[in-house]
């Protein structure tokens, strides 16, 4: 385990939403009120990462 | 980090797909994954999330109506991950109900990909005992494989012998090598590996990190950029991107997002874990 290291980001100028979908092969839905509506509607848990380092419009995260 | 470890194996692919509702998004409302309505959800739930300079975020396992089931941290292994969905789901089996569709599974090899998502081996490997056809036969191995069953893979792969699946064959029967910490072996296996295979990614992978592990470096950080630097993005691609980075971070105490820091395949590094693999296949 590495000891937090200090992070320096240069915004993205990205608009929210338009984040490429990652190609992990998880089955991602977005945006929030999907997955809220889905998780519902079929009794399903939510599995939610928050990113806190920044996203980028390539899908970087 | 997490991207290319725990959400890029197999087993928490599987259940995340079958049992849950996946969702990511960025903190800052104004990032390209933003989404405002998670961010009050979460930030009810992780007030310390709420603020600037946050800690790392771990991954978390909500109820729709906002109750936390479960976490696993940011730095988490792919075990820690899973064990905490599966813990989520053993103390509320009121969310671990059949789908509709799983409920509509009648051919031997469904149920058996059903139980295999939902990391239940041996009854996958019980459910699939008398396949039809060589698909089936190649699944049963793989199971077995993920068991570490190898003689009953290799009885598996014996029936395998179609010209589209022999790459998958060869594949499967390279993770033993790995497995078993024979890295000579592991080279040998995925020499001349067919590049338009559909295997082709884990084999470039596997056959940089023989080359690691036999002490030929160089050829491995090679290896492992180029495959990161391919246009189509897979777990594999993720995996040879953190393990290019992982050799090529050591000792590293800040990241940046300026471009000349960045992982080949765009990263701006990684937190937290190294690449297990470096250190060879674990238990």
């Amino acid at each position: 385990m590495k000891p937090l290291a200090a992070l320096f980001l240069f915004a993205s100028a990205a608009l929210a939403g338009d984040c490429k979908r990652d190609c992990t092969g998880i089955e991602w839905t977005l945006p929030f009120k999907a997955a809220l509506e889905k998780a519902k509607k079929e009794n399903r848990l939510l599995l939610i990462k928050p990113i806190a380092f920044g996203t980028e419009k390539n899908g970087g995260w | 980090m997490l991207r290319a470890g725990p959400f890029s194996d197999e087993r928490v692919r599987g259940l995340a797909n079958r049992r849950f509702v996946a969702f990511y998004f960025d903190l800052a409302d104004g990032g390209a994954a933003g989404d405002p309505d998670a961010r009050k959800f979460v930030v009810k739930l992780k007030k310390e999330l709420g603020g600037n300079g946050v800690p790392p975020p771990n991954v978390l396992i909500v109820t729709a109506e906002g109750v936390l089931i479960g976490e696993a941290g940011n730095f988490a292994s792919t075990e820690d991950v899973h064990s905490a969905m599966k813990k989520a789901l053993k103390d509320h089996p009121e969310f671990n109900a059949e789908s509709e569709a799983e409920k509509a599974a009648v051919k031997p090899i469904e149920k058996a990909r059903i139980a295999f998502e939902l990391g239940k081996r041996k009854t996958a490997a019980e459910l699939l005992a008398k396949p039809e056809n060589e698909d089936e036969w190649l699944f049963l191995a793989h199971i077995q494989r993920w068991r570490e069953k190898w003689e009953e893979m290799e009885a598996a792969l014996s029936h395998v012998k179609r010209d589209d699946l022999v790459d998958d064959a060869t594949m499967e029967r390279a993770w033993r090598p790995w497995r078993e910490a024979k890295y000579e072996a592991l080279r040998d296996a995925l020499a001349d590996f067919p590049a338009e295979s559909n295997r082709a990614t884990e084999a470039r992978y596997f056959a940089a990190l023989a080359r690691y592990q036999l002490g030929e470096k160089k050829e491995a950080l090679k290896a492992w950029k180029a495959l990161a630097k391919t246009p189509d993005e897979d777990p594999w691609v993720y995996r040879a991107d953190w393990a290019y980075m992982t050799e090529k971070q050591r000792g590293k105490t800040s990241f940046s997002s300026g471009d000349a820091d960045r992982s080949p395949l765009g990263r701006i590094g990684y937190l937290g874990r190294e690449n297990p693999d470096l250190k060879g296949p674990g238990k």
